[in-house]
């Protein structure tokens, strides 16, 4: 007699390696044999799984094509079996496992695809933390202000794309004649975010994002005033500091460092 | 040790609360801008244990105007892997917030070894698999500040060491744990036909007293068998039990579960209206308390 213990081990088996290792356990029925009643299980995985990579990647999925996409998704369940009673989390790992997949080599588009989509859905459930407003920044006095440092929101991711993956969203996005995919000599800067409830992106340029970065390292606002300074003569660097500063606040990217 | 020592909160009856829906994102705007009569709806509890943003959002504009149960597929309470402690936390706090009715989950394992198969899986019906229910249960009852349901799933394969019948099983450990019930009535036709046992002698076989929920859904004949898609209009056999299991159980509070296929909202509508129509049918009472 197998313990309940023995049984489900078994019965994991043969979902997950899709072999018979259950087969002794159970029953034939008048209409049916058993291996084909198993299989509506061992079917139902795959499919599952799949279902949920399509859900949360669907322009990935769209751009990759049926074939392409089911085939690659196959290997990242095989591989990242779903470890948490949320199917929220289980494609966490699918951008950078399609970025590192050896038959996407070519197309580090899909890599970076994913990886637009995946900010876009963790903007949209992001925690609700209270962002900072241009009421708080007003309490401040001059002498503060060279060593303001900065926390962002939960809901922001900062991406660097190599290939026009953000263009290609777009034009799935509207539905418009697909763009060709481009990698050669380009990056593009982006930010996604939470905004009046909708996950949105846009480009930041390239002085904006790195201030962006290094704030998110620790940098204060007198250090970022000096960083501009390599982009921008050294009297107009603050000015341009607190404008890009204005916009982060208006679209509630920050949060109190406390 | 007691098993009959009931658990507080199951010790009072979570009220009748008349005809809804499961709760789909595909009909949150037509749900808060048309009031459609839906007496109340069934969330799916890990949709909402996500850290915030819209479907929080969502939930508390539905929960302000009805009455709202939370419906889980991850508690996995059958399973041989210790009770995942801190899903039942993010369940208890949601409940907190959410205030529901009652909770459910189903009578099925989904994993071991720390893996989730994303799957409402079968296990043998013997006594073994009953006292390590038992005790999950009583634990899970004990954690959670709201009454418990469990569900019957729909099966493809039953195990040789089955001891019990599904509807003894139950019985048993709604007698030992004080647990209610959700009937799914789908559920029942389904494994009825696929492991060849009379859907009646199971309704019948059910205690009278313990069932707060009946699910109604469709789904797919593949004739050797059949699969519980829930992407279809309720069957005609279907139908008859749910008749059958007005009478037994009812009144009893019964939503659609529709989860693939899913129809605009006024598609939905008259099929809602048929359950409360054959709930009204045969309990009159509830049509003068709904006028
Ligand atoms: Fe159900």
């Amino acid at each position: 007699m197998s313990t309940l213990k023995e049984i489900q081990d078994k019965f994991q088996k043969s979902i997950l390696q899709q072999d018979a290792t259950i087969i002794d356990e159970i029953v034939d029925t008048s209409k049916e044999e058993r291996a084909v009643l198993l299989n509506v299980y061992q079917h139902a995985y795959g499919a599952r799984l799949i279902e949920f990579l399509e859900n949360d990647f669907p322009k990935t999925f769209t751009y990759m094509g049926d074939e392409n996409f089911h085939h690659i998704a196959k290997d990242y369940y095989e591989t990242h079996p779903s470890d948490n009673p949320n199917a929220r989390w289980f494609g966490r790992f699918f951008p950078e496992f399609l970025t590192k997949h050896p038959e996407l080599v070519n197309n580090p588009e899909c890599g970076e695809l994913a990886h637009l989509e995946y900010a876009l859905g963790t903007a949209f459930d992001a925690p609700n933390t209270k962002p900072l407003t241009k009421a708080d920044f007003a309490q401040l006095s001059p002498e503060d202000w060279p060593t303001l440092s900065f926390k962002t929101h939960p809901s922001t991711t900062r991406l660097s794309l190599k290939t026009n993956a953000s263009e290609i969203w777009s034009s799935l996005h509207k539905e418009e004649e697909l763009v060709e995919s481009k990698s050669k000599a380009l990056i593009i800067e982006l930010i996604s975010w939470r905004g009046d409830n909708m996950a949105r992106f846009r480009t930041m340029s390239y002085d904006e994002a790195m201030i962006w970065d290094e704030a998110l390292k620790g940098a204060n606002f007198g250090q970022i005033c000096e960083m501009l300074g390599t982009y921008w003569p050294s009297e107009e660097a603050p000015l341009k500091a607190a404008g890009y500063l204005q916009a982060w606040i208006a679209s509630e990217f920050l949060i109190d460092p406390a | 040790m007691n098993d009959q020592i009931l658990s507080e909160q199951n010790s009072s009856r979570p009220p009748f609360i008349g005809f809804g829906l499961g709760l789909r994102s595909e009909h949150y705007t037509d749900i808060l801008e048309g009031n459609p009569p839906i007496d109340w709806f069934e969330v799916v509890s890990e949709n909402f244990m996500v850290p915030g943003g819209r479907p929080m959002q969502i939930l508390d504009q539905i929960k302000e105007r009805y009455p709202v149960v939370m419906h889980g597929v991850s508690m996995s309470i059958a399973s041989t892997q210790p009770l995942d402690m801190d899903y039942l936390t993010d369940l208890k706090k949601l409940a907190k917030h959410v205030q529901p009715k009652w909770i459910s989950d189903h009578l099925c394992w989904t994993g071991v070894h720390g893996v989730n198969l994303h799957d409402l899986l079968p296990f043998p019906y013997t006594a073994e698999a009953l006292d390590h229910i038992v005790e999950r249960v009583n634990k899970v009852q004990d954690f959670l500040d709201h009454p418990l349901a469990l569900e019957n799933v729909s099966s493809y394969v039953s195990f040789k060491q089955s001891e019990l019948s599904e509807w003894d099983f139950i019985s048993e450990l709604t007698k030992r744990t004080g647990c209610w019930l959700l009937l799914d009535v789908n559920n029942v036709f389904v494994s009825s036909y696929n492991h060849e046992f009379d859907a009646m002698e199971f309704i019948n076989g059910i205690p009278e007293d313990r069932v707060v929920q009946f699910h109604m859904a469709g789904h797919s004949d593949y004739e050797t068998y059949i699969v519980d898609t829930h992407d279809a209009p309720v069957r005609d056999e279907v139908w008859d039990l749910y008749r059958a299991c007005q009478k037994r159980f009812g009144p009893v509070s019964t939503i659609i579960e529709r989860d693939d296929n899913i129809p605009p909202l006024a598609e939905l509508m008259p099929e809602l209206e048929k359950i409360r129509a054959i709930g009204q049918e045969i309990h009159p009472q509830l049509k003068s308390q709904a006028a």
